[in-house]
């Protein structure tokens, strides 16, 4: 039985988690006290409901007690976040994620029963200093406070080399979990053009190319010893 | 441009650097592109040509320095464009 949601508050963010859920085709009740944002994306999501999420009968008659997983996106009322999280785990919600602004709100909101809490502007903050201060890493995401997940350029001494060959694991303790290619093609039009491919969970015979960049998992320090190579 | 030998050497460096971008060789590409374009730098295709051979090389600020430029002296390259709206983050 596929899984029904509901997003709490449609701004920026809970609108862009709505829409991506439709577009997924998973059945989604997009919820907001304001109509013109319910007006605003009624024509893209089929359960765009009014109504204020503070009050519990309110959540009950839109039939959120059903729902598998919701959503709660406010972005200025800590206390109305409180109050609809736990309005939510009362109607047996299996599962309440929150965003939350800060570290206070997010140790509140655990406390009276969130599943999960995300922080997407900090996360995201990260990340992009990350690729300010090393042009060379494309993307980075934090796993713990000691692991993470980095998207470095492949290093010009691995070019023309076999991932075996490299002994990332052995040498530094880190995994490669994807490579991301730049394949060269012609398009339609007769221009020539790249494409990207990526290659998950790469074999040992799998050589690393021009262009190509690397999915590494390891420990800080480990990923900073592979970035020196 | 306006005298063959010129052309005829312009014409020729493009066609090594399509060459080595269609063989994955992007640095050496580069090389030869670098020099297409300074003699020629009112032409789309080798500023389209350098700029996707850097990001090949993933040289991005430089890449999306050139296909900005394909786009000032031709706005409706659309592989330019696409490029450079997935560079940007889009």
């Amino acid at each position: 039985m596929p899984k029904i949601f509901a997003v709490i508050g449609l701004g920026t963010f809970g609108s862009a988690v709505a829409l991506e859920l439709a577009k997924r085709g998973y059945e989604v009740f997009a919820c907001d006290r304001d109509p013109d944002k319910i007006e605003e994306l009624g024509s893209e999501l089929a359960n765009a409901v009014e109504l204020d999420a503070t009050d519990e009968k309110s959540l009950q008659d839109a039939g959120l007690d059903e729902v598998d997983t919701a959503l709660v996106s406010f972005g200025d009322s800590i206390a109305d976040s409180l109050l609809v999280t736990m309005l939510l785990k009362g109607l047996g919600v299996k599962e309440v994620v929150v965003k939350v602004a800060d570290e206070r709100h997010a140790r509140l909101v655990k406390r009276i029963g969130a599943d999960r809490v995300i922080f997407p502007e900090r996360d995201m903050a990260i990340r992009l200093v990350e690729n300010i201060l090393s042009p060379d890493i494309f993307d980075f995401i934090e796993l713990s406070e000691e692991y993470s997940l980095v998207e470095i350029a492949a290093r010009k001494k691995m070019l023309g080399r076999k991932l075996a060959e490299l002994h990332l694991r052995k040498r530094f303790g880190v995994n490669v979990i994807a490579i991301r290619s730049k394949v060269p093609v012609v398009n339609k039009k007769g221009v020539p053009d790249i494409e990207e491919k990526i290659n998950i969970a790469p074999g040992a015979e799998d050589e690393i190319r021009e262009g190509d960049t690397l999915v590494i998992l390891g420990r800080d320090q480990d990923i900073e010893r592979v970035k020196k190579l | 441009m306006n005298d063959n030998p010129r052309q005829e050497r312009f014409k020729e460096l493009l066609e090594k650097a399509e060459f080595y971008i269609l063989n994955q060789k992007y640095s050496e590409a580069v090389k030869i592109l670098k020099q297409a374009v300074a003699m020629n730098e009112e032409s789309p295709h080798a500023n389209y040509l350098y700029a996707l051979a850097l990001e090949g090389s993933n040289e991005q600020e430089k890449a999306k320095q050139h296909f900005r430029r394909v786009l000032e002296l031709d706005p409706e390259h659309t592989e330019a464009k696409n490029h450079l709206d997935r560079l940007i983050g889009h």
